[in-house]
């Protein structure tokens, strides 16, 4: 059974009177510790899978099933139960918390399903060593630079422990090198720890990094493989 | 050790190991936005520092009074007496009183009044014999130098008058009923009865300023003549201490109309003392008027509070949206953003409490020298100070409600998604001749309601300031029209009752044909009854008194066939014009219909014709107005030569001296309206601090487009001018409303006036509203001035 199955999702917004279909009839299936990119013009409704896979948004119809739960029917207090439990994001801005350290940044995130203060530490410690920042925890993310920053924000994506990470142009700010380092530092993190990434990029070379590459047109899936 | 990063906050957080990571950084969100927070939080410290004040000066107030007629044995009642009545007879039935215990103890005294004389000029002088000065039985005098036991040629000075000459060792020449006396002064001493220094009631009147008040043994007094004749073995004034002092009048009554000749009389009890209402008035003013003050403070701090945190979440809103993405819920985000208002509410607590222990403090100096040698108690008290940090934490958290419900209703796709100020509403006007203008004006309606709630927080502080000056403006008015209204030239008061008929050109020593009216009346203080209501009242009967006399009537008409009494007492007794009164007259009551309610400098003034009193022909004083041959100096001097005349009063040496009692108490007024000024422009600059800060791109924009320095000021200026006027607008009206709102507290608490719309007021509001909040201007034309060009457009477009 996959991790991530989606069954006849469809998602539209009304504006100005007019209703606008972005997601049509989508069906979409991952395995756990799977790195599945998504790309598509603007408007193709990247975004929105996205929106509706972490639990930000719900579909109109249709079943979204994450780790054995359709999230579909979910009142606001459960969804925020389910990202709290199983989700991980990583923006493209960083979306740091510029009064936190780094190290305060991961335990952010860690404070909402940890309450021993300890454990909390270590874990944010832990990942912080993970994505090589062992020397920068106690720096405010105005002292790093913006790979550094992006590195945090894998960390605190990471120290949840997270069933799948959802991350929207990771590396959209970043140069090519940093790009890379990136790109490699997830692409080990999915190895070694089998979490499920979720990665929106219009930058076609990232496509190497991926077990699947999906291609989403007018709110379908117009492509579907390696 | 981290680069760079060591702060206070960091140091709180590894103080406080538990502290939350969201509610870490919304407190060191609040170290970021310092300058706006200390101002928020001194504005709020500064309204509850007031609010604290109000409440514990009452308190400092009541325990003072309390301790001061305590330690003193401040008598129950005082009587004073407008004849001379035997020593004997009456210490013989006082003693027989205090056996049979309806009175625990008293004090027999002979009042003399004349004047004194210093460095050539005159003032008035009470001189009051005494058995036993160092007594402590009843109505002690503290001695703050030299001996309470004067011998013969001797006198103690009341504190106070030391600058007119009245010090220790010296002689104070006096002039009592027409004879030259010399006493010697031994000693400093401080009596509650004339506890406010210099100011000293008489006669029902209050006058204020330099008059000496000395105390003697009774029998030097009494060595002396009255109206040529020696007084003898007499007194004029009592006082006493009693469990039961309606009982203890109710005898004395009896034993006064059974006298030959009854006396009329002044009876005070404790509570109408003009010392104890005095000390009283000023608890009620903390009590009532500075909370009330606070409370205006308070709503436009948190008006300030609002804007400031609506922004704030606003901005934030992105932040927001990544919590959420975490699994935050709204409300844990909320009880994180709280932490602004605690920090503020923490803030504004405690400085607060500070402030208006401090304030009250540095009050009761100024105090200390209206109440001469009053100890001041601090009272160890937490109320006033809980309830100020209570009254603190419920207006910040009120001033939080809308933003946080705001941030309740959102959607982590909303929160994540928020494009700040993409919507904003262009008016196609253009005012001004350059863009620069038209952008000023279109920048000051971009965002409708930000804009209203800028002039409406700025409206209000413009129309607290404001509210002041229609307040002075109101007092000033209605004194100068209550001064405006006696037709009479000079006053006198006799030391003994005399016949109506007898009061004369002749009598008085005046010439013949020097004057146009004689109007005799007998004034008196005592208790007056309505229902089941009573008040102290100043009663004046007289015979054709609105000839000297311009009544401004409020209600029913000027027929002193029945009485006209002040608005203030007749809001005391809950009556209007056709019901009756019945006033206390020693020995007697008698029974008036009120004919008329009047606007009375004098708050508990009765009016009648003497004819209404049970002794119709005995006056204790005339109204004089001069014809054209005499003036009122001259005049004084011949009434100098009558023994029995003991005060003179000319009518613009009154006038003269209470206009400078008003004069003082402007100056509290305009410095409060200059302070709220000030604080209307705190208000202003931290509210434009956020456009400010907000514009930061457009400035730099600017800049970038080659817009000097000094022209970036032009659409500042042209918005700021806008948000003044829109401010004014709103503050005009609000300053009368809240006048009105305080002259009625005033009128309820300290003195009745009404409120004046007057064209001073009105324009003073308008320019001074203006200049304040165009002062403002400052802070966004410096700010734009100021931004690093460079840094934001780096920063803003990159990614």
């Amino acid at each position: 059974m996959s991790l991530v199955e989606l069954r006849k999702v469809n998602k539209g917004y009304s504006s100005g009177g007019e209703f606008t279909s972005v997601l049509s009839d989508l069906v979409l299936d991952a395995d756990k510790g799977e790195m599945l990119i998504i790309m598509g013009p603007s408007g193709s409704g990247k975004t929105t899978l996205m929106n509706i896979l972490g639990g930000i948004d719900r579909p109109d119809s249709g079943s979204v099933m994450i780790d054995g739960e359709d999230i579909s029917g979910y009142d606001p207090v459960r969804l925020t139960d389910f990202r709290r439990r199983k989700v991980g994001f990583i923006f493209q801005f960083y979306n740091l918390i510029p009064t936190l350290t780094a190290k305060e940044n991961v335990e952010l995130s860690l404070e909402t399903v940890e309450d021993d203060r300890e454990t909390i530490s270590r874990r944010a410690s832990h990942y912080l060593r993970l994505v090589g920042l062992e020397d920068k925890m106690d720096n405010f993310p105005q002292e790093l630079s913006g790979g550094q920053q992006q590195r945090v924000a894998i960390a605190r994506a990471l120290a949840k422990e997270p069933r799948i990470i959802l991350a929207d142009e990771p590396t959209g700010n970043l140069d090519g090198a940093r790009e890379e380092s990136i790109m490699e530092l997830m692409k080990n993190i999915q190895n070694e720890l089998g979490i499920t990434f979720f990665i929106v990029t219009h930058n076609t070379k990232l496509r190497k990094y991926a077990d699947r590459v999906m291609q989403l047109g007018g709110g379908v899936i117009v492509e579907n493989g390696g | 050790m981290p680069t760079g990063s060591w702060n206070w906050t960091t140091a709180v957080c590894r103080a406080v190991p538990e502290m939350r990571s969201l509610t870490l950084s919304v407190v060191r969100k609040n170290r970021q936005m310092r300058w706006r927070v200390i101002g928020i939080s001194l504005l709020m410290a500064w309204s509850v520092g007031m609010f604290t004040m109000g409440l514990y000066g009452a308190e400092v107030f009541d325990a003072s009074v309390d301790a001061q007629v305590e330690n003193t044995n401040f008598p129950d009642v005082f009587i004073n007496l407008d004849r001379h009545v035997d020593q004997a007879a009456l210490d013989a039935k006082l003693e027989s009183m205090r056996e049979n215990g309806t009175i625990s103890a008293y004090q027999l005294r002979l009042v003399m009044q004349g004047h004194y004389w210093s460095e050539g000029e005159r003032h008035p002088a009470y001189v009051i014999g005494l058995e036993d000065p160092s007594d402590i039985s009843i109505n002690r005098i503290i001695s703050q130098e030299g001996s309470l036991e004067p011998g013969p040629g001797e006198a103690i000075a009341q504190q106070g008058m030391e600058d007119k000459g009245l010090v220790l060792g010296s002689d104070a020449d006096l002039v009592l009923s027409g004879q030259n006396v010399s006493l010697s002064i031994v000693g400093i001493g401080s009596s509650t009865e004339f506890i406010m220094t210099g100011t000293v009631s008489m006669g029902g009147y209050t006058l204020p300023g330099g008059i000496a008040i000395l105390f003697a043994n009774l029998a030097e007094i009494q060595s002396l003549e009255h109206d040529g004749s020696p007084i003898g073995d007499q007194v004029n004034s009592l006082a006493f201490l009693s469990d039961d002092p309606e009982a203890a009048m109710g005898e004395l009554s009896v034993f006064f109309a059974s006298l030959p000749e009854v006396p009329g009389a002044d009876v005070i009890p404790q509570d109408n003392h003009p010392s104890v209402t005095f000390m009283r008035a000023g608890a009620d003013e903390f009590r009532y008027i500075m909370p009330v003050m606070s409370v205006l403070f308070l709503t436009v701090g948190a008006i300030a509070i609002l804007m400031v945190f609506q922004r704030m979440v606003q901005n934030d809103s992105r932040f927001i949206g990544v919590l959420m993405s975490m699994g935050y819920t709204n409300r844990e985000i909320m009880l994180g953003y709280l932490g602004f208002g605690l920090v503020i509410g923490t803030a504004a607590s405690i400085l607060g409490a500070v402030l208006g222990v401090l304030i009250t403090i540095g009050l009761l100096d100024i105090f200390a020298q209206f109440f001469g040698a009053m100890e001041f108690v601090l009272p160890v008290v937490f109320y006033p100070f809980i309830m100020g940090a209570v009254i603190a934490y419920t207006f910040v958290l009120l001033a939080m409600l809308l933003p946080l419900y705001q941030l309740r209703k959102l959607t982590p796709r909303e929160a994540l998604e928020y494009h700040k100020d993409n919507r904003i509403f262009v008016t196609g006007r253009r005012i001004g001749r350059t863009k620069l203008s038209v952008m000023g004006f279109r920048n000051a309606f971009r965002i409708p309601r930000q804009t209203l709630a800028t002039m409406i927080a700025i409206g209000l502080a413009i129309g607290v300031a404001g509210s002041w000056l229609v307040l002075a403006d109101s007092s000033l008015t209605y004194f100068e029209e209550q001064l405006g209204s006696g037709d009479w030239d000079v006053e006198v008061n006799f030391g003994t009752a005399i016949s109506a008929t007898a009061v004369n050109e002749t009598y008085l020593g005046l010439p013949a044909g020097s004057t146009e009216e004689i109007v005799p009346f007998r004034a008196f203080q005592t208790s007056v009854v309505s229902g089941d209501r009573t008040a102290n009242a100043f009663v004046t009967a007289g015979i054709g008194l609105e000839k000297v006399r311009d009544f401004s009537i409020e209600s029913g008409t000027v027929d002193l066939s029945g009485a006209l009494i002040a608005v203030t007492l007749a809001k005391d007794l809950g009556i209007g014009v056709g019901d009756e009164i019945t006033i206390s007259v020693l020995g007697t009551q008698m029974t008036l219909q009120v004919t008329g309610i009047v606007q009375d400098i004098m708050e508990t003034a009765v009016y009648t014709e003497l004819g209404n009193l049970p002794d119709s022909d005995t006056v204790n004083g005339a109204f004089i107005k001069l014809g054209e041959d005499l003036t009122a100096g001259d005049a004084r001097e011949d009434l100098y030569e009558n023994g029995n005349i003991v005060t003179i009063v000319l009518a613009g040496e009154s006038w003269k001296a209470i206009e400078e009692m008003v004069d003082e108490a402007m100056e509290l007024y305009y410095a409060f309206f200059f302070l709220n000024g000030i604080i209307a422009f705190i208000v202003a600059a931290a509210t434009v601090t956020i456009i400010a800060a907000e514009r930061e791109m457009e400035y730099a924009t600017m800049r970038s487009l080659g817009v000097k320095r000094r022209e970036m000021a032009r659409p500042i200026i042209m918005e700021m001018f806008i948000l003044a006027v829109g401010a004014v607008i709103i503050g005009l009206p609000a300053s009368f409303i809240f006048a009105d709102f305080l002259i009625g507290i005033y009128q309820e608490v300290v003195m009745y006036f009404p409120i004046a719309y007057t064209m001073f007021s009105i324009v003073f509001t308008i320019v001074l509203g203006l200049f304040f909040t165009m002062a403002a201007a400052i802070v966004p034309i410096r700010h734009a001035e100021r931004i690093d060009v460079e840094r934001i457009i780096r920063e803003r477009t990159s990614g």
